[in-house]
């Protein structure tokens, strides 16, 4: 008896098999034993999708921002072939962004500025209302925890704000800028970062803006641009 | 007989991109009855009524009118048990028949307030009520009213509705009043009914009761099927996000894992008029174009008319992928109604609890941002009041208990008007825009309505 190997993803099925027990592909157009004839299209690119309103990232094919509501785009954002160099790389909107809300609740996110050179703004620690400010100039900081006898001099330093029971890392995160725009990324921190309560896959920046929430451990801090 | 009820599926896109992604899709299955009833169903019905003494006066007298009413409108076929509690529980009608109405009535009128609240007595003796007028052709229902805040025995109050909810028995929880007077917890409350499969109402006011004692007791003897549970079996790849009852009311269900692929839902009783209709909120996996049968849905049910346990409905869902972005584009304007009054419920709730547990400036941001979703839904009232709460969390840090218990229930009825739609239309409002040359057999995929 002849079975029908799936096209989509090679597993065996019994001939007058409907759907593929696996990956649920469609099998009522196969013919058994027939070579396996994937389509040669290749699969499309995704890219992250950014709230056009607050800017969550949202999974691709959101139709409601998951975080302030706003309806999104009514398309997943599709990027061709060329591999993103980066997990949430925001578009211009290719679409026009379907009619904002009568009275926006969160800031639009602004028309892409002059590319960044240097890290601009501060960081507040919510705890204390500490601000702390980036050092002038640079394209990339350390957020840690000073520690002298292994050499570790972050460019911000948590220490002396609670962070070692906040289970801040001494080299935790780090703030750059790349292709001109502004990333968090975390460095396989133990604790983990979370950028507006989602957390960072370690070593995948993750654009970070004005107004964000960073939080490392239980340390939250928040973003300011200005 | 099986056949009762049938599952029709709809998603929120005709065809979904082939990306090399997971991406997020939701599913509408709407179970919906396929027989008319005949006469009304045979009930077992307890009330656990709360007698504390913040009852006294106004509250007291109109529960005790719709108790009285539920005597009137009850049939010599039916079981009525009668508990009321405060630190204690009294059982002022054992489980039984109404042989002598007047009498019933007469004790009903002997109640008065005293005492505090200790809710989970009064549940433990409902309990007991019913599980002595347990029988398959019976649908057995509590109907718990209060007023307060339970005395340190939350635990025990959902332990009991866990309990409710194996002995197949749900739980309708009134909240009565609002504000300072009247401090119950909506969030207990919907526990409560989450967990036994039930419902929660805020009833703003005491001359209310009665209207919803009345409409309580007729979507019970309107009962087509108890022990409903839904099971979503998925293929490798797919992840439930989120599982919704979007009508007659919308609640987030918990959902269990059963097995690696598949998750349980329970949805309690099916009541003959409206049904009931679930929002999965899933992630799908990277798929080359093609159509896949990504779930599988069935429902488990019994029948107490004719006496039949464990009858099933299956549904498959099929999914389309394409690389015709402009066709993935697509989305279905019934489907999106339901989903942006889902959001905006959720939204608010999220921001309650937000509030509840003190992160004021993230709760007021979101509250703000469900007012938006509100007013673009045309709710001008509840936008209103999620504008003005917004408002005083910002100067006072937090929410007027009055306004969150009423808020919490205004806005699960988002879709109340969505019931009487697709009763009238069931499933016709959904444009079906030809396919684009050189797509083959998109039709039939955004819409599926086979059941077995």
């Amino acid at each position: 008896m002849s079975e029908i190997i799936c096209p989509s993803c090679g597993m065996p099925a019994p001939t007058g098999a409907i759907f593929c027990d696996n990956c649920g592909f469609d099998l009522r157009h196969v013919a058994p034993s027939a070579p396996a004839a994937p389509s040669s299209a290749s699969v499309a690119e995704a890219a992250g999708t950014n709230c056009p309103a607050c800017g969550h990232p949202n999974v691709p094919g959101a139709v409601f921002c998951e975080n302030c509501g706003e309806e999104m785009s009514a398309m997943p954002a599709s990027q061709p072939a060329s591999q993103p160099p980066l997990v949430a790389v925001e578009e211009p909107a290719p679409q026009p962004v379907p009619e904002p809300a009568p009275a926006p609740v969160v800031e639009p996110v602004l028309a892409p500025a002059a590319p960044l050179t240097a890290i601009p703004g501060s960081l507040l620690l919510r705890m204390t209302n500490t601000n702390l400010s980036i050092p002038p100039g640079k394209q990339l900081v350390v957020l840690g925890r000073e520690d002298p006898v292994s050499g570790i001099f972050p460019d911000i330093d948590l220490d002396p704000h609670g962070g070692l029971e906040a289970g801040v890392g001494r080299q935790h995160a780090q703030i750059l800028i790349q292709d001109g725009l502004l990333y968090l990324e975390d460095l396989n921190s133990v604790n983990g970062t979370v950028l507006n309560r989602q957390r960072l896959t370690p070593r995948q920046p993750a654009l970070l803006k004005d107004g964000d929430e960073i939080r490392l451990g239980k340390l939250v801090l928040a973003y300011s641009a200005a | 007989m099986a056949g009762e009820a049938h599952i029709h599926v709809a998603l929120h896109r005709k065809a979904y991109l082939s990306m090399n992604t997971p991406q997020q899709a939701y599913v509408l299955l709407e179970i919906m009855p396929t027989v008319a009833i005949a006469t009304p169903q045979a009930v077992n019905f307890s009330l656990v009524l709360d007698r504390s003494g913040s009852m006294g006066g106004e509250k007291l007298q109109q529960m005790k009118e719709a108790a009285r009413l539920v005597v009137e409108r009850l049939s010599p076929a039916d079981l009525l048990s009668v508990v009321v509690f405060d630190d204690s529980a009294d059982v002022v009608v054992p489980c039984g028949s109404l042989q002598d109405p007047a009498t019933i009535q007469g004790k009903i009128d002997a109640i008065q307030e005293r005492g505090g609240t200790h809710m989970s007595t009064g549940m433990d003796s409902g309990l007991k009520e019913l599980l002595r007028g347990q029988s398959p052709d019976r649908v057995s229902r509590m109907l718990l009213l209060t007023d307060g805040q339970t005395w340190e025995d939350q635990e025990a109050c959902l332990a009991l509705a866990d309990q409710c909810r194996q002995a197949g028995i749900s739980i309708n929880a009134l909240g009565l009043g609002v504000g300072e007077d009247s401090n119950w917890d909506p969030r207990l409350l919907e526990e409560l009914a989450v967990r036994s499969g039930g419902e929660w109402v805020a009833v703003d006011r005491p001359d209310k009761v009665s209207a919803v004692f009345a409409s309580t007791l007729r979507s019970l003897q309107g009962t087509l099927a108890t022990n409903v549970s839904m099971t979503m079996r998925m293929v490798e790849g797919v992840s439930p996000r989120a599982v919704w009852r979007v009508t007659p009311l919308i609640s987030r269900l918990g959902h269990q894992a059963v097995g690696s692929r598949d998750i349980q839902v329970f949805l309690g009783d099916l009541q003959h008029s409206s049904g009931q209709s679930i929002l999965a909120d899933l992630l799908l996996p990277p798929r080359k174009p093609g159509s896949y049968r990504l779930l599988q849905a069935d429902i488990l049910y019994d029948v107490p008319e004719s006496g039949l346990t464990r009858q099933q409905a299956v549904v498959d869902v099929v999914v389309t992928f394409t690389e015709d972005a402009a066709l993935a584009s697509q989305t279905q304007p019934r489907l999106m109604n339901i989903i942006e009054r889902v959001v905006a419920h959720k939204l608010q709730t999220q921001a309650l609890d937000e509030a509840a547990a003190g992160d004021i400036p993230r709760a007021t941001q979101r509250l703000r941002a469900a007012a938006t979703r509100l007013l673009e839904l045309g709710e001008v009232d509840m936008a209103e009041e999620a504008s003005q709460q917004a408002q005083r969390l910002e100067q006072v840090g937090q929410v007027d208990p009055a306004a969150m218990q009423r808020m919490r229930y205004a806005t699960k009825r988002l879709t109340e008007a969505e019931i009487q739609d697709s009763e009238t239309q069931p499933g016709q409002s959904e444009s079906t825009p030809a396919p684009p040359e050189g797509e083959p057999s998109q039709q039939d995929t955004g819409e599926q309505a086979e059941s077995a």
